[in-house]
């Protein structure tokens, strides 16, 4: 049986967590999805998931409430980075400004940006790439 | 300069061009008054012509008490005789309002009588600047300002009479541009993540749209159709939305002046819940409302209700589960402002980590409501734009209060 990925999404949009499910169970993509909406509750529930089941990949969206994407990013790193280097975190949007472009730039944490809307072309050929990557590696 | 033709006031003209009483050292006496003299006779025919003051009976005192013949180069510009433009009156008034701008410093005196005129040389900068203030129906002017670039070094004020005016006029231009400057950034820097923000949320619901429909075309099942179309249909309505607010924000930072009428906050406040029917019905809000410190207001209309249109339905909006939402709104006077009070026992906001953030286009601070984050930024714009300003307080976990001083207008 295929290995299924553990993805969590941070993300507050009912639009994309619907068309994400979606796009999974049609396209049969190897995921298990999981979304948070509030960034800081995401935060608080990957700690109780670092013993048991911590996710392969982490979608964060850069407009959430609260704080943003980068921010999401910054505090994931203070926490999380070091004991689970192999987790893949991405960010995700509809549209970045010159400011958002400058500050993904400068952080070498965030594997990659997906353009909204999802796809199967973002799963496979942004995402899933990524994780052969690592488990070659 | 225009400013001083017409007549400011000294304090506010020293305040406009960011020479406050609290930036300027005053320094004992000038030895270098005398040279300044002509450069101040030259700016008090420019800047203001219609000046009342000085001539060769003016003689500078020093703290020491011993008169110094320096204004003897100075005319009289207005060529009215000194006893038609100052009466005992004038010259007491004068002096009460001269010492309230400037500490103590050298005196211009009329034969070693009360002030006609006061003379400082003052430090502001790098540069030294000789202020002097008249007097003129009980208020206090400026009438000229002379620079030189230092006290101690008399061979710089020997330049020549046009170098020192140039001088003088690029000094006062470079510092309106620096902060014309520092106004056009602030507004650019708003701008840009207006633009962007506005972009995205306009962008989002577009690119819903586009991505459900490839979606419906691959789903089989009927019910899930229905539930894609369903969701099509709030992103549309939820496109027209934000386009709405764009357009109100951007109808409000061009709007110069709108018709003010004195309005009830009772009545307003009556077809704010007439609007919200609905949310009330289905929320049942404990509302006490009590507009009898200041049941009225000299306002615009429009602005108004949008204020307590956004105040209201956001107490309603971030409500806590569980817990029965109370609304409390009142006026209050405080000095010139008419204070529209809001609070609630909701939500509430962590002020120091978000408080910044609060006010920002295209800014949530919440993830229970799906809000649009323009109607926070509306209310900043109409109340300021107005005269007025906000406070707020609020409580993680206990509620939020809203206090919007407004600024009546002037009754027609």
């Amino acid at each position: 049986m295929q290995k299924k990925y553990h993805f969590y999404f941070v993300n507050d949009s009912e639009y994309d967590q619907f068309l994400i499910t979606n796009i999974i169970e049609l396209d049969q993509l190897p995921i298990r999805a999981q979304f948070e909406s509030n960034p800081e509750i995401a935060l608080q529930q990957l700690c109780k998931m670092a013993g048991t089941d911590f996710p392969d990949v982490i979608i964060a969206d850069v407009r959430l409430p609260l704080f943003d994407g980068f921010e999401f990013a910054e505090r994931y790193r203070e926490a999380f980075y070091y004991s689970f280097p192999n987790t893949l975190l991405f960010l995700s949007s509809s549209s970045l400004s010159v400011g958002d472009r400058q500050r993904l730039r400068c952080n070498a944490l965030i594997a990659d940006v997906l353009l909204k809307p999802f796809s199967l072309q973002i799963f496979k050929t942004h995402i899933m790439r990524h994780l052969e990557i690592i488990s070659v590696g | 300069m225009n400013d001083l033709m017409a007549g400011i006031e000294a304090k506010d003209w020293l305040s406009e061009h960011m020479l406050t009483t609290g930036d300027i050292e005053v320094y004992g006496e000038s030895e270098q008054g005398e040279a300044a003299l002509p450069l101040s006779h030259y700016l008090i025919k420019t800047y203001c012509p219609k000046v009342l003051f000085v001539n060769e009976e003016l003689k500078l005192m020093g703290s020491s008490g011993l008169p110094r013949p320096t204004t003897s180069t100075l005319g009289n510009p207005t060529a009215i005789p000194l006893e038609e433009l100052f009466d005992e009156n004038d010259i007491a008034l004068f002096q009460n309002a001269v010492c309230k701008v400037l500490a103590d410093g050298v005196s211009v005196r009329k034969y070693g009588q009360v002030l006609q005129a006061q003379s400082h040389p003052v430090r502001v900068d790098l540069t030294f600047r000789q202020v002097h203030l008249s007097q003129h129906d009980s208020t206090t002017k400026l009438v000229a300002i002379a620079i030189w670039d230092s006290p101690l070094a008399a061979t710089t004020v020997t330049t020549s009479e046009e170098q020192l005016i140039a001088d003088t006029q690029l000094r006062i231009l470079n510092r309106e541009l620096r902060q014309s400057n520092a106004e056009l950034s602030e507004k650019n820097s708003y701008l840009n993540s207006f633009v962007y923000g506005a972009a995205h949320d306009l962008r989002s619901p577009l690119v819903v749209l586009k991505s459900y429909v490839d979606l419906i075309r691959r789903f089989k099942d009927e019910k899930k159709k229905e539930q894609a179309l369903e969701y099509m249909k709030t992103a549309t309505v939820r496109f027209e939305n934000v386009l709405d607010g764009l357009v109100k924000l951007v109808e409000l930072q061009n709007t110069n002046q709108s018709p003010t009428e004195s309005l009830a906050f009772a009545k307003v406040f009556e077809s704010v819940c007439f609007i919200l029917e609905h949310e009330i019905e289905k929320v049942q809000p404990s509302v006490d409302a009590d507009f009898s410190v200041s049941p009225t207001i000299e306002f615009v209309k429009a602005y108004l209700n949008s204020i307590l249109y956004n105040l209201f339905s956001n107490a309603i909006k971030y409500r806590r589960k569980g817990v029965r939402l109370k609304i409390g709104l009142r006026t209050l006077q405080e000095k010139d402002f008419v204070v529209l009070e809001v609070r609630d026992n909701g939500i509430g906001m962590n002020m120091e980590r978000y408080g910044e953030q609060l006010f920002e286009p295209f800014r949530r601070l919440t993830a229970q409501e799906s809000g649009l984050g323009i109607g926070l930024n509306l209310v900043k714009n109409m109340v300021e734009k107005n005269g007025g300003r906000i406070e707020v307080e609020s409580e993680l976990g206990e509620g939020t209060s809203f206090r919007v001083f407004l600024k009546p207008y002037p009754v027609e």
